[in-house]
């Protein structure tokens, strides 16, 4: 009994003992992001319905992207979708009503979370939004 | 400057808000079974049991505020204890589930049946009840959780935080027991340890390994066909990180964890009748890289005796 005992604690330690993790170690060089909607330097009038699409793949885990639209003159975040997301690689698909009264640039903003420690691989392009 | 509000009110109207992160590992099966009544004895019983938990996570993205979430565990459990011959006992579970994640920017429930676990126990040790002095009872086996919960699976969009929400696991999961008792006329001492060895779903999430041990000192009075039995002891929990992607070996290191928890409860007998009730208060802790606090838990239960 006794060593049945010591054989079971044994194999619970051996089990406990450590966990395999194997994700590579960051490289946002190696993250690819394609944003096929909007593209740079496209104009749209107020009122138009942007869409966004844009894809993600990295060979390992990601764990989350902000796509991001801010008006370049004000500095103000005109939409924001964020997911914190565990994945290699993340089809985005969403949309933006430009509601701009004046013309503006607005700024595209794509980011992948590598990890938690702030590794992130990032796109930027602008495009144009004029009054109706 | 009213303007420049007034869009800016606008705008965060717009924003499409961070969902909570799965950072728990806390699942809710996490069974055990503490002190038992009368070993020669069968018993069918219903059980509920409700645990929470809060967790604060930094956001990746600059400038947005912590995902935060409170996740309520809540179980209606219908269980029971069939002797086989003079020395196996099997026990089974089998769970409903009724979970809610409240965030700051909206809630999910999920409910449904849980996964149905099977136990088979070998009686070891057991002194004559009715022999003068030290009296000691040891049980010990093993047994499965069968993926007959309902789980919904894994999408880009509800693995936020999810996995942990799910009635079921999706896995196949196998458990090691052991349940001690000693006791010496009216008190006692219960010792019991479950490990849970789980598997990698059909989504390849694997939740962590747990192991769950108490402590617990009771009494019994008896007046005729009555028997108050108060316990007061501790529990502590231990659960390995979960995988996000077992067949790539993603660790989820802002999972899992250990709980430490002063237990106090009462059970009481009147013929063949059975209640019991035991309240958990976190003590010590440090879960899913201490994003995660565990709250009060609570159980109870009325079983019959046949």
């Amino acid at each position: 009994m006794k060593n049945l005992m010591i054989a079971g604690l044994g194999a619970l330690l051996l089990l406990s003992a450590c966990q395999k993790n194997n994700d590579i170690a960051p490289d946002p060089a190696k993250v690819s992001m394609t944003i096929t909607s909007p593209l740079p330097g496209q104009v749209f009038r107020s009122g138009d319905t942007v869409r966004l699409k844009a894809m993600v793949r990295y060979p390992g885990q990601l764990h989350g992207y902000e796509l991001m639209l801010t008006d370049s003159l004000s500095g103000i975040v005109v939409h924001d979708l964020a997911q914190h997301v565990h994945a290699d690689s993340f089809d985005i698909e969403d949309q933006w009503i430009c509601a701009a009264s004046g013309p503006s640039v607005i700024r595209l903003s794509l980011i992948a979370s590598i990890d938690h420690d702030g590794d992130q691989a990032r796109q930027d392009f602008s495009f144009t939004v004029n009054p109706h | 400057m009213k303007k420049i509000i007034g869009l800016t009110l606008l705008v965060s109207a717009w924003m499409q808000p961070l969902r909570a992160c799965d950072v728990c590992g806390c699942s809710a099966s996490n069974q055990y079974l503490g002190v038992l009544p009368t070993a020669n004895l069968n018993f069918v019983g219903v059980q509920y049991l409700h645990n929470s938990f809060g967790s604060d996570h930094p956001s990746l993205f600059e400038g947005r505020p912590n995902e935060r979430a409170q996740d309520y565990y809540n179980t209606a459990q219908l269980w029971g204890r069939y002797n086989i011959g003079g020395g196996l006992q099997v026990f089974a579970f089998l769970p409903y589930r009724y979970n809610v994640q409240r965030t700051d920017t909206g809630n999910a429930t999920m409910s449904g049946v849980g996964d149905v676990s099977v136990l088979a126990n070998v009686l070891l040790l057991k002194d004559d009840a009715a022999a003068p002095g030290w009296q000691q009872q040891l049980l010990a086996g093993g047994g499965l959780k069968a993926p007959t919960g309902s789980y919904t699976g894994v999408t880009e969009r509800d693995k936020l935080g999810l996995p942990n929400m799910q009635p079921g696991t999706g896995s196949w999961d196998f458990m090691l027991n052991a349940n001690y008792t000693l006791r010496r006329k009216s008190n006692g001492v219960n010792l019991d340890a479950s490990y849970t060895l789980t598997t990698a779903n059909s989504d390849r999430y694997k939740y962590g390994n747990r192991l769950n041990a108490g402590l617990l000192l009771f009494h019994s009075w008896k007046k005729a066909a009555f028997t108050l039995m108060p316990q007061l002891g501790c529990r502590y929990e231990y659960t390995m990180h979960d995988y996000d992607n077992y067949d790539r070996r993603w660790l989820n290191e802002q999972s899992g964890g250990y709980m430490a928890f002063a237990t106090a409860g009462i059970q009481a007998y009147y013929r063949r009748l059975g209640l019991r009730c035991t309240y958990q208060l976190p003590v010590a802790q440090q879960y899913a890289s201490g994003y995660v606090t565990a709250n009060n838990k609570i159980d109870a239960g009325i079983f019959l005796l046949f």
